[in-house]
This record gives structure tokens, C-alpha cells and sequence, in this order.
């Protein structure tokens, strides 16, 4: 196996258990911050030097700088993917516990119903 | 209405509430009410943001109605209709009983005097432990694969996993707190229950696929779903 394989099959599973285990700390979201500016600069210098790039990637054993960018674009993707869904499986969780709170008020007369169709619509 | 010879088991069942997750069941609901009705007195439905007036056909029917502004799936609706129970000291034993008429309130009754004897803290309905229930081979091959899956997770030794018919007593209902908003919550009842160290069984009971419950019941491929839901969390 070549060492960019292993390189990126390690940067999909470091940033898996990151997404699992720091989804809401600080670290985490200074850690997103870092990925967001790094591929940023990354997409800008292989716009302006499309050499560098290919160099680099040269280095971890891939033939091609645009090769590396799907790489890197694909494992970001990935990591926004897992990450955006457990956020949305956090929301609704406090969603839900907010409402069953009003819904069981409700029930017991103390505040008057909520009119789903007074919801605003998503 | 009551039947006057059932009055003496309504008394006894006072200390009972059946929760009755609702979401969408309007042509079913009213005779699943009145069919409980018959032998328990607190039925708490949970309307769980249906849109075709279900829980004011359940009120109507005379079953206490909790309303979910929204959909929250199944799992959040039993966990209201639990904390609805709790709310009352009386309450002794919780029933989960689904709302689309597939269950029998005879075998709810017996899970109830199960608990009565005070030898178990949890009762699992189980349609694998008698002949009554028929399925479907694939129906069936889905929900071994599925107990299979929850037993190696818990450790219990359970027949039946997905079942919706389930009765339990106080400590149970204030330990479990279900927190899975879609159809994962009958794994997660199973899981919490497991940490717990309750003493449990199973009683066979008898599930009605009718017409009507297949049609809205689960698509196989929810159980897809399912599975990815209880690994990503």
C-alpha cells in the first residue's frame, strides 16, 4: 500500500472519531475552523500554482495536484456529512424535549393548545 | 362504554395507564379506544402531530389526549405518554399499546396481572411464543434478524424485539428516558432496560395484521433506517 493511502484511510477515521466523540466542543470547532481555512488556501494555491500542488502530492506517492484536492475535498465532504447529521440529531432531540414539556402543560389545562397551524411552516 | 360486568377489573386497573403513541390513525383509533376501555380506565394517547384529527376522534372516545405539536416518531410519543403517567402517584404499572389496532387489550390485561404478582418489573409481548400471529417469511427473517441484533447488544434474551405491546411498573417507567425520535426507540427501550438490572419476561400476544396495518405499517426497508440510526448517534 502506498503511504497516501494509508495517510487519507487515517485522516477518514482520525476525523469519524472526531465527529463522534467532540461534536459540540471547542476543540472541534476550532478544529473545523483550521480544515475550512486549510482547504481554502489549498483550493487558492492550486489555482494560482498549479505546480506546487502536483509537487506535494508528489510527496505522499499521488500522481497529480487535482487528485489530491478530490482527495481532500472528498474527505471533507464526508466529515461535513456525519457532522451536519449528528448536529441535526441534536437539534431534534432538544426540539423534542422542549415540546413534550409544553405538551404536557398543555394536557394538564395550565396553558392553553398550540395551534400547529399557528407553526410557522419549514 | 364501559361494560357494567368489567366494572370491578376497571377498578382494579385504576392504578394502570395505557399510552397509546397516535399518529395518524383516525379510522382505527376510535375502536382501539373503546376496546381498552373495556377493561382499563387511563388511557393517555399521544397525538403525535397527526393531520387527520386523530386525537380529537381519541378524546371523543375518551381517552386523555397529549399533544405533540409536531411528528416526533414513536419513541418520543411513548416517552410523553410515560411522563404523563409518572405525573401521577397512583400509577402503578405503564402499558405501551399501539394505536393502529394491531394488539389485544385481553393480552395487555394479562401483562398487567403479570406485573400484579409482582415477580417481574418488565413484561415483553412476544408474537413468536404461540401460533397465533402469521407473518410473512420476509416479515419474519426481518424481526429474527432484529432480536438476534438486540440481544447480542443487551444481552437479554428476548423472542420477539420490535414489539409495540410491552407493560412494565413504576421503576422501570421513571428509569427508561427515550431519546430516539424515529423507530430505533424498541431497541433502545430493550438497551436501557438491560442497564437497569430489572427482573423481565416475555408473554405471547397476539398481533392482528389487518388491511389496514399493513398498509401503514413499516416498510421493510425502515429497518435500513433503524440499523443506521442506532450505530450513528
Amino acid at each position: 500500500m502506498r503511504i497516501a493511502q494509508l495517510f487519507l484511510m487515517a485522516i477518514i477515521f482520525v476525523l469519524l472519531w472526531f465527529a463522534l466523540h467532540h461534536r459540540s466542543s471547542t476543540e472541534a470547532r476550532a478544529f473545523r475552523r483550521i480544515a475550512f481555512l486549510g482547504l481554502a488556501f489549498l483550493i487558492i494555491l492550486a489555482v494560482i500554482f498549479p505546480g506546487t500542488l502536483t509537487a506535494i502530492a508528489n510527496t505522499f506517492g499521488i500522481g497529480r495536484g487535482a487528485d489530491l484536492v478530490i482527495y481532500l475535498v472528498a474527505i471533507g465532504l464526508l466529515f461535513f456529512s456525519v457532522s451536519t447529521y449528528l448536529k441535526f440529531g441534536d437539534m431534534d432531540r432538544r426540539i423534542t424535549l422542549l415540546s413534550r414539556h409544553i405538551a404536557l402543560l398543555e394536557s394538564k389545562g395550565d396553558i392553553g393548545r398550540v395551534d400547529p397551524d399557528e407553526l410557522p411552516k419549514p | 362504554m364501559p361494560n357494567p360486568g368489567n366494572s370491578q377489573i376497571l377498578l382494579e386497573n385504576s392504578d394502570t395507564v395505557i399510552v397509546v403513541p397516535v399518529f395518524s390513525e383516525a379510522p382505527v383509533i376510535a375502536s382501539v379506544i373503546d376496546e381498552l376501555a373495556q377493561y382499563f380506565p387511563n388511557i393517555y394517547c399521544v397525538d403525535d402531530g397527526s393531520a387527520d384529527g386523530s386525537g380529537e376522534i381519541a378524546a371523543d372516545a375518551g381517552a386523555r389526549v397529549i399533544w405533540h405539536p409536531m411528528n416526533f416518531g414513536q419513541g418520543a410519543a411513548l416517552q410523553t405518554g410515560i411522563e404523563a403517567g409518572l405525573e401521577n402517584p397512583e400509577i402503578k404499572y405503564f402499558v405501551t399499546f399501539d394505536g393502529d389496532g394491531q394488539h389485544s387489550p385481553t393480552d395487555a390485561l394479562e401483562m398487567v396481572r403479570t406485573l400484579r404478582a409482582q415477580e417481574f418489573d418488565v413484561v415483553f409481548g412476544s408474537r413468536f411464543l404461540d401460533e397465533r400471529t402469521e407473518l410473512t417469511a420476509a416479515k419474519r427473517v426481518v424481526l429474527k434478524l432484529a432480536v438476534s441484533y438486540t440481544n447480542a447488544l443487551t444481552g437479554l434474551k428476548l423472542t420477539d424485539a420490535h414489539n409495540g405491546l410491552r407493560a412494565f411498573n413504576r421503576n422501570v417507567a421513571s428509569w427508561i428516558n427515550l431519546s430516539h425520535n424515529g423507530m430505533a426507540h424498541a431497541t433502545e427501550i430493550v438497551n436501557q432496560i438491560s442497564k437497569g438490572d430489572f427482573r423481565y419476561c416475555e408473554r405471547p400476544v397476539h398481533i392482528v395484521y389487518t388491511d389496514y396495518s399493513k398498509a401503514k405499517g413499516q416498510s421493510l426497508w425502515n429497518s435500513v433506517n433503524i440499523l443506521f440510526d442506532l450505530i450513528l448517534r
